[in-house]
């Protein structure tokens, strides 16, 4: 890790409290890195030293460090995000929890259920659904059961993270409410489903997120057993990216910058991409009041000259703030940008794809350092970019969920398998889908697939049955292959076996992987199907432990549905290491805090650049810490919030990119309205500009 | 002036000056008075006179997709005349695309997530169609009231109740809550309404009660459909002033083409937008107005408005379009409207007349030919028409091969029919129907393939997916064409695993022959060698989801953009529907293909490509009147000029009347009638059986005289009507053919 004086300068002062500021691009994190690795080469026991960030994904670059130092006999140091922290203590001191009659919970004797997103929703949709159909709940919004369920649990979350009851969410939401005055009744209807979660969730020691934040942060961290076992373990505190988190864990941190021997705090100055998860930039003024030291990094290490000159001008069209003065780069704006116009999206992602090729190809750029990104990158996207860069050998990672376990193949089979191995849950069975679970089972061709279950596979519903392979004539045996009919018959002796004596869910899914690793199987060194079976069995264990009552084709059901849809991040950091192309929505990108040597934007014209994510039922600015009661969410403040977003987005994509910009624009979306975001009218102004100079 | 060299004629001149003044103007068109153009130009003009801000834009509203992309197209050829850049200071929308960036731009307003799905026609009328038959099915007393049958047996009635009346039910009650959307009713309060009104109205209750269930089952999928995507739009501008101001800024005039058209939902979203004080120009042709039955448009809204006193009314007469002969026959069929002819109030024609253009205009009238004007008075069978028609368009189009002609059919069946004919004969053909060529052609390729895969131990349906791969080869030269049947011939007598998928150390590739002496086995080999790697790769992707796995194919079947951003819409609608149905299969995705590549199923956003005649010269191009407005072709074919598809008399059959309900009763027209007297007044509750049944006749009757004006005037030269006795040959000629007959043999025997 080579540093700059400025950077060292941060990262051997292991005294006393330091913040750090500065645009994205200026090495902030690389010198809090270097500093926890200057902490353990200095001979710090690792178990002392905390780095907190606002999530997971940030703390790759950490890791790496730990892994190349090594941390020796102190341990390594507490890699942690609040929520992580929060469920630590919560499992630990549980027995203080349920003492407390303050805290709510009803059985003392039971030990807490932590529950995922996924089964927090299940929980909520059990909540809603009757209150939807025998009260006409929601009724004013179109919005899907899942979706109603994640806003509502937003809103719980946010309470927790900011602080405020969950009384006040209806009240906070309505009086921000400028649009149809009918429509305010539904925020009576979110409030009331969220008091009702958090008392079932009590009554049967359920904690979701929100009530594992609520329980540590407005409890245990009152408790001077938990707070002092927190506090005297760490002498030496990195928090990255405060922009990030949320008043929670300011609150914490502040604690432990009160006690710990030295703390660095780094700061984004232009961030705050995870206002709708509750972070709070506004909120960190406190912690910087605490430090003796700020530091501010202007220089960027990142953009070369035309990019900074794109980014200056793009700034100035976007109506950003001037940046801080430094010479005016000369170079051209065009040196960093080429785009193409074309008409609809499938020509621009093969255009794009070819790009790609090009550069990896014709100018020896590693693919790891090329980023695709849209502003959401749906599916069909995702799919169509893979398809067109494997044609070209382009290889490409996502840093985006997975697909559903729906829709991932290797999930496919195994849940098709569970069907078949149990009859009793009178399935109706279709060929095309069997014959696929066998094609990626048994690892063989489609029509021998086929064969075998259409001959093979009989009965309906609860009858149905796996015939013997010898039961087929010997022509078709021939035909499908004894090695493949080999295969099958293993297969079947497993289902057949299982289905005598069935297990839970997730162990039939284990035993089913761990056939179907052998070799010649399909899973047989799959890297893919190994993560998404992983997945789905920690899902299937989840959903058991945390719902106890609900059967095994429950969880099937809700699979299909899309109800669980236990989409995981697949790791985007090791799959770098070989050499792939990046393919991600804008703000995960951003997220990663990983620069590139180019970026690919598509979609440029697509309006979603510009706006939030909008939610009928949960505002990220109303449920904030900084706003104030009575205040109404009119178009002028939307329009403001839009506008500084796409400043902070721009220019924190360009600052995180070195050499250049790939503009891809389909006149068209996929469903075939025309595209004209305001991000092209900036861009274009930016042209003009380039032209008349 | 914007563009070079123009000269605009005085009336168009009147239209331009308006760039200067601003306010609002209320414009009457005739057809082939080049309105799209003359709108255009206005554009243009005012891009060019008046100084927008950066983020100002003019927008321009139209009816269908077509119409934005020539609006599109043409305004960029003149801005780049003026050396601006094209695509910047105009916005072109349909109302649904204004209403798509209104709600999208701020969709919590309108309750709706980030991602709102749009719910399209089919997948509505589907979740309609479900509902209202478990309605039914719960209250049979209903179908029991309204089905009257004097005389047959039980079995016939029990047959209307279960299986034609719950049709009838379904497609009254789609157009009931469309109507009920446009007129801004919820079911919430409709259903207050029905609990506070003393009587019982068990036609209103069905479709109030449908109404709900079909709200609530849009909300659990996330959904909107078309009628609420406008609604919603209205609703956010009207709740929200400052999101409104910030549009009007954003837009400061608007330009409305096919007014005719507009519905009260589209002139209430467009005039928050203008405001009091705001640049409105509406063009349109009350003449043209054809979208009024079964749907919520009315040309009585512009009528209004260019009669407002602060509206400055313009009129565009001079058509250089058609020939004199032509224009007197259309202006004859006003004529004959205005005088008593036929029902109703308001008449379905009026002034202006067709005015040819002046001496001196750079477009003159095509030169008078009496002879160009056929109106056959011969009763044809249904088949007979279609033989007689297409010979005649046939022998026609070979002696004029750099011209253009049409055929217009009353609807996508009928044009399909014609179609066939045209093929058969060989004569060179394109189509104007509900789905496009493409679209449909798109859909037929995958479907094929996705038909084949299905059944993949089949040689003979691997072979299938071999012409669908090299489906162009057919159009090839005799050498292409006899290589393609060879191979498709050798495949089919192929074990399709062990042409794709041999074992080691087998080659099956090795003992083929050829079946055809003129293709060499080597050429055979080759492509199947080809082939076989995008059969390999098309059998992997069986393992992915639908969505994904046509995506795949698409990718290796398709090269033109245009189709290939088709599949992309087509996976993804099959997205949404398996997302409405986890337990589909293959052969279901199939189905939902067939809709498309069967004509039955519009995908919105993507057809309307082919409309402009002039690149089908030398073809003979078959479209519905519909479809033909705002076209013109040198030689029309207005075809089944009957009694069905142009009705007057009371003994006519009338579309939207049953004949086994109490007293024929037009079901959709009662319901509306129904939910108008209530939502008005329920105190009073004007409504009395039967009456909007015989309102919406009169309606009918009117559109469908209009329709035929619309199909005279798209002919430069040559008219030909003729009229069929249908399919079961009972239709007559219609009133109004033979009233046409009637004058343009008068007129003949004058000249």
């Amino acid at each position: 890790m080579q540093l700059t004086d400025y950077q060292r300068d941060v990262a051997e002062r292991t005294s006393g409290m330091l913040s750090l500021t500065g645009i994205a691009g200026t090495g902030k994190t690389t010198a809090a890195a270097g500093r926890v690795r200057h902490l353990l080469q200095s001979g710090i026991p690792g178990q002392s030293v905390l780095v907190l960030v606002p999530h997971r994904g940030l703390g790759a670059v950490y890791q790496d460090v730990l892994q190349q130092t090594g941390w020796g006999a102190g341990g390594s140091p507490q890699l942690l995000t609040l929520a992580s922290l929060a469920r630590r203590m919560v499992d630990l001191f549980w027995p203080l929890v349920v003492d407390d009659s303050d805290c709510g919970f009803s059985d003392p004797a039971k030990r807490p259920t932590f529950l995922t997103l996924e089964t927090s929703q299940y929980y909520m949709a059990r909540i809603i659904e009757p209150l939807m159909v025998e009260q006409g709940y929601f009724d004013s919004v179109a919005v899907p059961l899942p979706r109603l369920c994640s806003q509502i649990l937003d809103n719980l979350n946010k309470a927790a993270v900011v602080g405020f009851g969950l009384e006040d969410i209806t009240p906070r939401l309505k009086s921000a409410w400028v649009g149809d005055q009918a429509q305010r009744r539904v925020y009576e209807d979110v409030g009331q489903a969220a008091m009702l979660f958090r008392a079932y969730c009590l009554e049967h020691n359920l904690l979701d997120y929100s009530l594992q934040i609520e329980t540590f942060v407005s409890y245990l961290w009152g408790e001077p057993l938990c707070r002092d076992m927190v506090l005297s373990s760490v002498s030496h505190c990195v928090a990255d990216a405060i922009e990030e988190d949320t008043p929670a864990a300011h609150t914490v941190l502040m604690e432990i910058m009160g006690t710990a021997e030295s703390a660095l705090i780094v700061q984004d100055t232009d961030g705050g991409y995870r206002r709708f998860l509750g972070a709070s930039p506004e909120d960190t003024t406190l912690l910087h009041d605490l430090c003796d030291k700020h530091v501010e990094f202007t220089q960027s290490l990142i953009m070369s000259p035309p990019i900074e000159t794109l980014c200056i001008n793009l700034g100035k069209s976007l109506g950003a703030e001037p940046l801080p003065a430094a010479p005016l780069p000369t170079t051209k704006v065009r040196d960093a940008l080429s785009y193409k116009l074309l008409p609809y999206q499938p020509a621009m992602v093969g255009w794009a794809a070819e790009q790609v090729a090009n550069l990896i190809r014709d100018e020896g750029v590693p693919p790891s350092q090329i980023a695709i990104l849209a502003p959401f990158l749906g599916d069909t996207l995702r799919f169509t970019l893979e398809t067109e860069l494997a044609k070209r050998d382009v290889r490409t990672r996502s840093l985006r969920p997975s697909r559903s376990l729906r829709d991932e193949p290797a999930s496919r089979t195994l849940l098709e398998l569970a069907a078949l191995a149990h009859p009793r849950w009178n399935l109706q069975p279709r060929l095309d889908r069997i014959a696929s679970a066998f094609l990626v089972a048994l690892n063989i061709d489609w029509p021998r697939a086929f064969l075998l279950a259409e001959r093979l596979v009989t009965g309906e519903g609860d009858s149905v049955q796996l015939l013997d392979f010898a039961e087929l004539p010997v022509h078709e045996q021939q035909r499908v292959s004894y090695v493949y009919g080999e295969r099958y018959e293993d297969l079947r002796t497993l289902l057949n076996g299982y289905a005598e004596h069935p297990q839970e869910l997730d162990v039939f899914f284990s035993l089913v992987f761990d056939q179907l690793v052998e070799p010649g199987f399909g899973f047989e060194r799959n890297a893919d199907a190994a993560r998404a079976v992983d997945a789905l069995i920690l899902s299937c264990r989840r959903f058991r432990q945390a719902v106890p009552e609900a059967s095994a084709q429950d969880y099937v059901e809700f699979v299909q549905q899309g109800v669980i849809s236990a989409r995981y991040y697949t790791d985007a950091g090791q799959s770098a290491a070989e050499g792939a192309v990046l393919l991600a929505p804008a703000y995960t990108f951003l997220l990663s805090n990983q620069p590139v040597d180019f970026l690919v934007l598509l979609e440029i014209g697509s309006p979603s650049w510009y706006r939030r994510l909008f939610q009928p039922l949960t505002h990220p600015y109303v449920l904030s810490r900084e706003w104030l009661p009575g205040q109404v969410w009119d178009d002028a403040k939307e329009v403001a919030y839009s506008n500084r977003a796409i400043q902070a987005l721009m220019l924190g994509l360009l600052r995180r990119c070195r050499q250049g910009v790939i503009l891809g624009l389909s006149q068209v979306d996929i469903q075939g309205y025309e595209q004209s975001g305001p991000l092209l009218s900036s861009i274009n102004r930016v042209l003009r500009w380039a032209a008349e100079s | 002036m914007v563009i070079k060299g123009f000269k605009p004629r005085p009336a168009q001149r009147d239209v331009l000056a308006y760039a200067q003044f601003g306010g609002f103007m209320g414009v009457s068109a005739v057809p082939g008075s080049g309105k799209t153009w003359t709108l255009s130009l206005l554009a243009a003009e005012i891009l060019s006179t008046v100084n927008l801000d950066d983020d100002q834009e003019v927008l321009i509203v139209t009816l269908v997709n077509s119409a934005v992309g020539n609006f599109s197209t043409r305004l960029a050829s003149f801005q780049e005349a003026m050396g601006r850049l094209p695509g910047v200071g105009y916005r072109v929308r349909t109302l649904h695309g204004l209403a798509n960036d209104i709600v999208r731009e701020r969709p919590a307003l309108a309750g709706l997530s980030e991602d709102f799905v749009i719910v399209d026609e089919p997948q509505a009328r589907d979740i309609v169609r479900q509902v209202t038959r478990t309605y039914l099915r719960m209250h049979p007393e209903l179908a029991d009231d309204l089905v009257q049958l004097d005389r047959g047996p039980e079995r016939h009635r029990q047959d209307l109740i279960h299986q034609k009346f719950p049709r009838v039910a379904e497609a009254a009650v789609f157009n009931f809550i469309t109507q009920a959307k446009d007129d801004g009713v919820m079911p919430a309060e409709l259903r207050h309404l029905l609990d506070g009104f003393p009587d019982p109205l068990p036609l209103l209750e069905m479709g109030c009660s449908v109404y709900q269930d079909y709200q609530r089952s849009l909300a659990y999928r996330g959904g909107v459909d078309f009628a609420d995507l406008i609604r919603l739009a209205d609703t956010v501008l009207q709740t929200d002033p400052a999101y409104c101001g910030r549009l009007r800024h954003r837009w400061p005039y608007i330009l409305e083409d096919e007014a005719q058209d507009s519905s009260a939902s589209q002139e209430r979203i467009l005039a928050r937008i203008v405001g009091e004080n705001g640049n409105w120009v509406r063009v349109g042709d009350p003449n043209q107005a054809i979208y009024e039955t079964f749907t919520t448009a009315n040309p009585r809204f512009l009528r209004e408005f260019i009669a407002r006193p602060d509206v400055v009314g313009a009129t565009l007469p001079n058509s250089g379009r058609c020939q004199p002969a032509v224009m007197s026959l259309a202006n004859h069929l006003i004529d004959w409207a205005r005088d008593g002819n036929l029902p109703g109030a308001d008449p379905a024609l009026d002034e202006p007349y067709i005015l040819p253009t002046p001496l001196n205009d750079p477009q003159q009238n095509p030169p008078e030919d009496e002879c160009a004007i056929r109106i056959v008075d011969r009763a044809y069978s249904a088949a007979t028409e279609i033989t007689d028609v297409v010979k005649s368009a046939g022998a026609w189009i070979a002696e004029h091969p750099d011209q253009t002609c049409a055929i217009l059919v009353p609807s996508n069946d009928r044009g399909g029919d014609y179609a066939t004919e045209l093929k058969k004969k060989g004569i060179p053909y394109s189509e104007l129907l509900r789905v496009s060529r493409t679209t449909r052609e798109t859909a037929g390729a995958l479907t094929h393939v996705l038909v084949a895969l299905a059944d993949p131990l089949n040689g003979r349906k691997t072979a299938q997916v071999y012409r669908v791969w090299r489906r162009d080869d057919r159009d090839g030269d005799e050498e292409t064409v006899a290589r393609y049947a060879a191979v498709s011939k050798v495949l089919a007598d192929m074990q399709p695993e062990a042409f794709a998928w041999a074992f080691a150390g087998d080659n099956p590739l090795d003992d083929i022959e050829s079946p055809d002496d003129r293709v060499p086995v080597r050429t055979i080999r080759d492509q199947l060698v080809g082939f076989r790697e995008v059969l390999r790769a098309w059998h992997q992707a069986m393992a992915l989801p639908y969505d994904q796995l046509l995506l795949t194919i698409s990718q290796d079947l398709f090269r033109d953009a245009g189709d290939l951003a088709l599949a992309y819409k087509l996976a993804q609608l099959l997205k949404q529907a398996v997302g409405l149905h986890p337990e589909w299969g293959i052969g279901d995705v199939v189905n939902e293909l067939r809709e498309v590549a069967k004509n039955n199923r519009k995908i919105v956003g993507f057809d309307d490509a082919e409309a402009d005649p002039e690149v089908h010269k030398g073809e003979v191009t078959v479209a519905t009147y519909h479809k033909a407005k705002g076209l013109e072709w040198d030689r029309v074919y207005l075809t089944d000029a009957n009694n069905y598809t142009f009705p007057a008399a009371s003994t006519d059959g009338f579309r939207g009347e049953t004949w086994y309900l109490r007293n024929r009763m037009n079901l959709q027209a009662e319901l509306l009638g129904q939910l108008k007297a209530l939502t008005e007044n329920p105190d009073l509750f004007l409504y009395s059986e039967g009456q909007p049944t015989l309102e919406a006749r009169w309606e009918v009757v009117a559109e469908k005289v209009r329709l035929l004006y619309v199909g005279i005037t798209r002919a430069r030269r040559d008219l030909i009507i003729t009229w069929s006795k249908g399919r079961f040959d009972k239709n007559k000629k219609a009133v109004v053919f033979e009233a046409l007959r009637g004058w343009w043999e008068d007129e003949e025997d004058y000249v």
